[in-house]
């Protein structure tokens, strides 16, 4: 299996400034290079929250705090990793903060609404914009379910999954996010997709 | 994976191997240990490819409103328009202005308030350090045009300091 290429790697602009001047003006106050900042990774972030939810309102307005989160927390960083990874990590916690706080206000263990989501016909990231009417349903149980079962997965799990087969990250740098060391990444990325194939099982014989 | 990388648990060999982090050797050694590890490879990749394929993220709605709602958010709070645009010799002569109305307040209260005060409480003392020597005295109360005068005999004399000024 060949994971898609990492994306951590930032886009900027060959005639741009780098992220690193740029967190130097945000640091001292610059909200326009931060706004440049919040531009480069806008997209990125959302998605990855986005995946995390399952929701995208919920993903949008959690975008939002974790960029200001992050102009708060400006201070704090050192520098010693690339800022998508800092920023990241930042949405990650944010996105893992909210799924307790989904849970604890639910009180269950999984709230079956978190896996509701709306994508605009002829979104730009669709798969397959033009399909027969039988694939169209095939293709709504299949992400149904697959939504189901990304839903069902445990915080930890889920933030793996996402990650490393949806955006193809390396496992240092999911350590370096999650915050834990390479093995762990590497064993909840075991147990995660063990989960995922019981229960995707009818899902995956179909393809 | 490099030397020092060489997952050691089982779970963290199944993932190396399942990603294609495995020497050729080592996963040729993995596939003799587990005889079902292709077949387990060839399913984990059909998940994978399922979930890549039909678990797509949307686009992000209103790009530009995200980044205005943030700056408004982390924005420092606007100053008053007034003191924005106020330069800065209108503030001195605030202040010198502020100062007259302090030394206008101080010199009334000086001339009239604890003038007053004063004059009050001398007159009461020189009322109260009269005392008279006769033993008979006599008082007339005159009252005309609208003019009280109160006559008094029988002071034989009024202390050398007693007088109005």
């Amino acid at each position: 299996m060949s994971p898609i290429p990492s994306k951590t790697e930032t886009a900027v602009p060959a005639d741009g400034p780098g992220d690193a001047e740029l967190v130097a003006r945000s640091r001292e106050g610059d909200t326009a290079a931060f706004n440049e900042l919040i531009t480069r990774y806008r997209q990125r972030c959302f998605a990855m929250i986005f995946q995390m939810v399952r929701n995208e309102d919920d993903a949008w307005d959690l975008a939002q705090d974790g960029f200001v989160r992050a102009w708060r927390s400006l201070s704090n960083f050192r520098g010693q990793s690339s800022f998508f990874t800092w920023i990241y990590r930042i949405m990650t916690n944010v996105s893992l903060d909210w799924l307790r706080k989904k849970r604890i206000e639910g009180g269950q263990e999984f709230d079956d609404t978190v896996g509701l989501r709306r994508i605009e016909t002829g979104a730009p990231t669709a798969p397959k914009p033009v399909l027969e009417p039988a694939e169209r349903l095939v293709d709504a149980e299949i992400r149904s379910r697959i939504d189901d079962a990304i839903t069902r997965l445990s915080d930890d799990h889920r933030a793996v999954i996402v990650m490393r087969e949806l955006e193809g990250m390396e496992y240092q740098e999911i350590a370096d996010v999650v915050g834990c060391s390479i093995g762990t990444v590497m064993s909840r990325l075991f147990y995660a997709r063990k989960k995922l194939q019981e229960m995707l099982r009818d899902v995956y014989e179909q393809l | 994976m490099n030397n020092s990388e060489i997952p050691s648990a089982p779970e963290e060999k199944w993932t190396a191997y399942l990603d294609g982090k495995l020497t050729t050797a080592d996963a040729a050694a993995f596939e003799r240990e587990h005889f079902d590890a292709a077949a387990e490879r060839e399913r984990q990749s059909k998940i994978v490819r399922a979930v890549r394929t039909h678990s797509p993220s949307p686009a992000l709605r209103n790009p530009d409103f995200l980044n205005e709602r943030i700056l408004r958010e982390i924005a420092p709070p606007p100053a008053p328009a007034s003191a924005r645009e106020t330069p800065l010799w209108s503030l001195w002569r605030l202040v010198t202005a502020s100062a007259f109305c302090l030394l206008a307040v101080g010199a009334i209260y000086a001339l009239f308030v604890r003038g007053h005060e004063q004059r009050q409480e001398r007159y009461l003392a020189q009322v109260l350090s009269v005392q008279p020597g006769d033993t008979f005295l006599d008082a007339t109360v005159l009252d005309a045009d609208g003019l009280a005068v109160v006559w008094i005999d029988g002071l034989d004399k009024l202390p050398s300091d007693y007088a109005l000024q």
